[in-house]
Order: structure tokens, then C-alpha cells, then sequence
């Protein structure tokens, strides 16, 4: 084999993986199409994906990234001890709040949102891949603080406010739960409760993995 | 020459998902010895995702995740939540009259259970699997689509894979401990379990015997009340079933009324943990009276028993049917219906007649429905302990609650509404919350819809 098919196989599991962010696809045909792959080769590689973890499909069939790779994208941030613990606790603080709920990662500036899930309360506040801080944050292990924060999308920038507490800090990156807040309002104190609540929860169980 | 005849996009998944928790870098040797190539395909495939930014190169030969991989991170955990254009409260009076304020949010009830892990690197073999499912019953439909989200996670997983024997023990311990001796007998890599009887120690024994000897056991829906036996155990919250819909019960009533109580199954866990967090709701509530708690087999002709034997003894229907799932609650607002009764207000979910007939007659009704794709992810967590993963000691599928629209109370708001999570296309008989199995299965018999 040459080097062209490696390169033509990272390609593929590249425009599959990134098939759910760029849309709904409720069929392997549309996952395929959107990827733009022959029909031939493309139900092969999805269904591998799919029992690989790295996809996975909802209730209604629409594909999702997988758990598997919520995973791998948690450990390439060397964060990967939260990673089977993400989905009880954000869960969970998503029904107590019906605030959306996430788990992010920082490095400076910088923050990556992780696995989310959104509350009713901020359903019209859309949960972006990617945030700037608005300012220099500065964390303390376990303390929630409300945090600006900005993103860009179709060249347009967006303000979203977010109650954050850090789970995790190293030297390179911080691991944080959050809650986005609904625009008009600052945090609840039952929100900061809840939130803290849920952070002391991932703490212990980092701690009791080390 | 390659070892196997995986898909080089296999292979890419195989080296992304081989690196451990802190990204610590791996040498190339490693990940191609891990992957069974060849070095000329190894080391293809190296380049390939160093070149496209999803492995970074370190000193002497040792990789780690790149940024590409860290892209990964972004997962939806559930389906999105519906708008709520306005806030909707089913009795605004009821509302007032609890002072309800934009403070008083929910509590966080935390189980601690959920965030405990469980090194499975000791069971770590490479596949593909033979697995063993001894299933408590198939007596009603959630049963049924639970082992429906099973093969259906078992047909996603074929390559990973060999053999999945399911064997049925019909609700009965000492057909359900035969079986056991049967699968492990067959040589099975990993025993998936839903337990016929909570208290039974022989089965609790022969299970603990097999852990000693070293099979991973993994419980779904129904645990041994002794779970030293067990790697994990995949459920949903049974309390939040029983408090949440209690708590909509009491406040849908105004804080008083007559509520009749039917449970499921006598001895099953779920039905036990369900009616405890129940009883313990309306506990708070000093004017709702409860006048009697029957358990139904979680089957329509049990509910409907029920209703008929009670409603034959006292002279006026309840304010309100508290039933710990549709299975049975079909049966109870039959019964009502045949009678030409009121309707009162009912709870539980799970059955898409449930839906249909509480809407058809405007029935109030509060509905979690207990997960039946929970099957599906026992298999993918029984794939991971094989694996040798660090998985969580209790797995919960996520419970939504359902409401129709305008029948909110201060306490309990809807995840999704009873209009849009009915299916108005599939057959009464459907389990809605058995996830992308439901539509993959054969259609339903249509023609049993209800009338």
C-alpha cells in the first residue's frame, strides 16, 4: 500500500467523525453522503465506527460522537480519570438545574467544551465547541465562579456567561464543570450549590482513581 | 504482513483509543505490536495521523494524542432539551400557593454509587467475546424491548462479538440458577444478568462462586441484593421514578386527595426501590392519604385487576393512581373507562398505550420512563470491562420526564412533552425508551392500536 491510501483512510475517519457536528443525519446513507463517500465503502467504516464507540446513534437515529470519543478527546487533554464520570454527574446537574451542563477544559485563555447536556433554561443559548475568556480568569480547585466568556461563529462574535468550577488543574490545563447562565441574570445561589455539589462528586472520584 | 483483516479506519480507531488517561506517550513498537500490523502499515498509518493532526510525534520514537484527538471532547449527552417558549404551569393558583419562587430550585439528589469506579484491567482479554445473558423474563413488553436494545447493541458490536446466548429463566430462581451453571458451563467470557429474585441465596451464591473463579458479572435492570458478585450494574434511578412522580401526584392534587397505589412486581428491586421513594413523597405531604398499595406483575390484566377488586369495595374513586409504570397503569385507566368513571390523575410511562390513552382522554399524567435501551448499554459496558476499562460500579441511563403540555407544577417541569414522545405510528404495545432499537425493530402490529 502506498502512503496515499493511509492518508486516504485518515481522511475518511476524519469526515465521519466530524459528520454529527456538521449536521443532522438520521441514516447511514445521509452520515455517508455528508462525508462524501461512495455508498460501496461508507457503510463499512460507519458501522466500525459505530462498534467502535466513536459514534453512536439517539433515540430518533440521528448520529452522535460516540462516548468512546468523548474518551479519547478527554484523555488527549490528559484529562482522561473524568471521562467515566462525565455522563452521571453532568447528567444529573443538568435534571437538578435544567441549566445546560458541561465538562470543559482551559489551557490560558482558552476553553474546549466537552460532553454537554442541554437544560431548558438555556435552550436558546447554544453550546459552542469553543470559548475565549473575556478576561483573565483566575480559578480556585472547587469554587465556582461566574466567567465571560466568547465565541465566534459565521464571523460573528457571541457573549455567553457561564458559572464555571474547576474539577482539575495542572500546570498546562484546568478541567471545569459548568453551567451556562441565561443572559439577563447572574447565578442563583442554588445553581453555585448545585454546581459545587456536583464538582466535590468528580473531585472524589479522581481522587479515589489516583 | 498485516495479522487480521481490519479496515485501515479500524486500525486508526484501535491506536486513537489505545492511549491511557493522562496521554501518556507510547513507542511505536508498542502501538504496532498492540495493532497486529505489519511496520510498513504501522508506520503508514503513524504518518498519516501525525500528517492530519491527530497524533503528535515526541523524542525517540513516542507519540501522543494530537489536537485533532482533542477535538473529540464534544459529546451531547442527551437529546437536546425542547424549547419552552413560555413558562407553563399547570396551575398557576397551586403554584402561587406553595411559594414557588425562581429561587427555590430542586435540590441535587446525589448517589454517591455513581461516580465509584471499578479497575476492570484484571478481565482485560483481546476479542472477540462470547457472552452469556441469563434474563430474569420476558413477561411483559419493556422486558421484551430491553432485550430488543440488547441485539440491537449486539448486532452494532458483531465484530467484537462471536456470541451472545440469551437464555430465559422465566421469572423463576431455580430455572434462572440452572441457567447460569448452563452459560458459564459454555465457556463465556462475561455473564450479563437480570436477577429473577432480589433475596434469593442460592442464586446470590452460585453468582459469587463464579466471580471467585474469576467471570466478570455484570447486572442490567435487576441486581442480587448481595453485589459483591459484580463488576457493575446498569439501571436507571428507580428512586427518581418513584419520588418525581409522586411529587407531581401530590402537587397536581393541591397537596390533598385519596391516591391508590399499584406497584409492580412483589420481590423485584426496581418495584421495591420505586414505591419506597414514593411512600417517603407523599409522606410529606400530611393531607394526601394513601389507602392501599397492590402489586400487579407490572402487566394490564394485574392493573386492571386491581382497580376492579378495590373499586368494588369503597364507594367513591381516588383523587389520584399512582403506578410505578404504564405497564400496569394501561390496565388501571381501562378499567376506569369501562366503568364510565372520572378519570384521575395517573402515573407512569414506559408503555406507548400508556401515552395514547391518558391523551386520548385527557388524562392527567406524570410518565418516567424506566430506559429499556439500557440492554444496549450493557452490552457496551460489558465490552469495556473485557476491555480491562476503569468503569463506573453503577451505570444510570438518564430518565426523562414526561408530561403533557399545561400538567407542569412548581416542582416538576417536563424534559419533553407526552404530545411530541408519543407515537402515534407504532403499536400500543411499544416501548418508547428502548433508543434506536425501537425503530429498527420490525414495524408493530398497527392494528392494535388503541381505539
Amino acid at each position: 500500500m502506498t502512503q496515499d491510501t493511509y492518508d486516504r483512510a485518515v481522511e475518511i475517519f476524519d469526515a465521519l467523525l466530524s459528520g454529527p457536528t456538521r449536521g443532522h443525519h438520521a441514516t447511514p446513507a445521509r452520515l455517508i453522503q455528508a462525508a462524501e463517500l461512495p455508498a460501496s465503502t461508507g457503510y463499512r467504516h460507519v458501522a466500525t465506527l459505530e462498534a467502535e464507540g466513536l459514534l453512536r446513534r439517539d433515540d430518533t437515529g440521528v448520529y452522535l460522537s460516540g462516548l468512546a470519543a468523548m474518551r479519547t478527546g478527554l484523555r488527549a487533554f490528559a484529562a482522561g480519570r473524568v471521562a467515566p464520570v462525565a455522563q452521571p454527574v453532568v447528567v444529573q446537574l443538568r435534571q437538578a438545574t435544567q441549566h445546560s451542563a458541561f465538562l470543559a477544559v482551559s489551557q490560558n485563555m482558552e476553553l474546549w467544551v466537552g460532553p454537554h447536556s442541554v437544560g431548558r433554561e438555556t435552550r436558546a443559548t447554544s453550546i459552542e465547541r469553543h470559548y475565549s475568556f473575556d478576561a483573565v480568569p483566575a480559578f480556585t480547585l472547587g469554587t465556582a465562579s461566574e466567567t465571560g466568556l466568547r465565541s465566534i461563529r459565521d464571523k460573528m462574535m457571541r457573549r455567553a456567561g457561564a458559572l464555571l468550577i474547576p474539577v482539575e488543574i495542572t500546570a498546562d490545563r484546568i478541567v471545569h464543570l459548568g453551567l451556562m447562565l441565561r443572559a439577563p441574570r447572574g447565578p442563583r445561589p442554588a445553581l453555585t450549590r448545585a454546581l459545587e455539589q456536583a464538582g466535590s462528586q468528580i473531585q472524589s472520584a479522581i481522587a479515589g482513581s489516583l | 504482513m498485516s495479522r487480521d483483516n481490519k479496515s485501515n479506519v479500524q486500525r486508526i480507531a484501535a491506536i486513537l483509543k489505545g492511549f491511557d488517561a493522562d496521554n501518556t506517550p507510547r513507542r511505536t513498537h508498542e502501538i504496532l505490536q498492540d495493532l497486529g500490523v505489519s511496520r510498513s502499515t504501522g508506520f503508514g498509518l503513524l504518518r498519516a495521523l501525525h500528517t492530519a493532526g491527530w497524533l503528535d510525534r515526541r523524542d525517540h520514537g513516542l507519540w501522543c494524542l494530537g489536537g485533532k484527538a482533542r477535538a473529540m471532547i464534544f459529546a451531547p449527552l442527551e437529546p437536546a432539551a425542547m424549547a419552552v417558549p413560555r413558562k407553563v404551569v399547570a396551575n398557576p393558583r397551586l403554584a402561587a400557593s406553595n411559594g414557588a419562587t425562581e429561587n427555590a430550585g430542586p435540590e441535587l439528589e446525589w448517589d454517591p454509587a455513581l461516580v465509584r469506579m471499578v479497575d476492570a484491567s484484571r478481565f482485560r482479554h483481546p476479542g472477540p467475546y462470547r457472552i452469556g445473558f441469563s434474563n430474569a423474563s420476558t413477561s411483559n413488553a419493556w422486558r421484551r424491548a430491553m432485550l430488543q436494545s440488547l441485539n440491537y447493541a449486539r448486532k452494532i458490536a458483531q465484530n467484537q462479538i462471536v456470541s451472545l446466548q440469551v437464555l430465559d429463566a422465566g421469572d423463576n430462581p431455580r430455572v434462572q440458577l440452572e441457567q447460569i451453571d448452563e452459560l458459564a458451563a459454555s465457556g463465556i467470557d462475561l455473564l450479563l444478568i437480570s436477577i429473577t429474585s432480589v433475596n434469593d441465596t442460592a442464586l446470590s451464591d452460585r453468582l459469587g462462586a463464579l466471580a471467585a473463579q474469576g467471570l466478570p458479572i455484570v447486572a442490567v435492570d435487576r441486581r442480587p441484593n448481595d453485589r459483591s458478585s459484580l463488576v457493575s450494574f446498569v439501571t436507571a434511578s428507580d428512586h427518581r421514578i418513584g419520588r418525581v412522580s409522586a411529587l407531581w401526584l401530590a402537587e397536581h392534587l393541591g397537596g390533598q386527595g385519596r391516591i391508590w397505589m399499584l406497584s409492580g412486581l412483589e420481590g423485584a428491586s426496581p418495584a421495591l426501590r420505586r414505591q419506597q421513594a414514593a411512600l417517603a413523597t407523599f409522606a410529606q405531604f400530611p393531607n394526601i392519604r394513601i389507602e392501599n398499595v397492590s402489586y400487579t406483575d407490572w402487566t394490564a390484566a394485574g392493573g386492571a385487576a386491581a382497580v376492579a377488586r378495590i373499586l368494588a369495595e369503597v364507594t367513591h374513586p381516588p383523587d389520584g393512581v399512582w403506578c410505578d409504570s404504564g405497564l400496569q397503569g394501561v390496565g388501571s385507566v381501562r378499567q376506569f373507562l369501562e366503568l364510565g368513571l372520572t378519570l384521575p390523575a395517573h402515573t407512569g410511562g414506559d408503555l406507548n398505550e400508556m401515552y395514547q390513552l391518558c391523551l386520548r382522554h385527557h388524562v392527567p399524567m406524570a410518565a418516567l420512563d424506566y430506559p429499556a435501551a439500557m440492554g444496549a448499554r450493557a452490552v457496551e459496558l460489558a465490552l469495556d470491562v473485557l476491555d480491562g476499562a476503569v468503569v463506573p460500579r453503577r451505570v444510570e441511563v438518564p430518565v426523562q420526564i414526561v408530561l403533557p403540555r399545561g400538567f407542569e407544577t412548581a416542582s416538576v417541569k417536563a424534559d419533553t412533552w407526552a404530545e411530541l414522545h408519543v407515537a402515534w405510528d407504532l403499536g400500543v404495545d411499544a416501548i418508547l425508551s428502548q433508543g434506536p432499537a425501537l425503530r429498527s425493530a420490525l414495524p408493530s402490529d398497527k392494528s392494535r392500536r388503541v381505539g
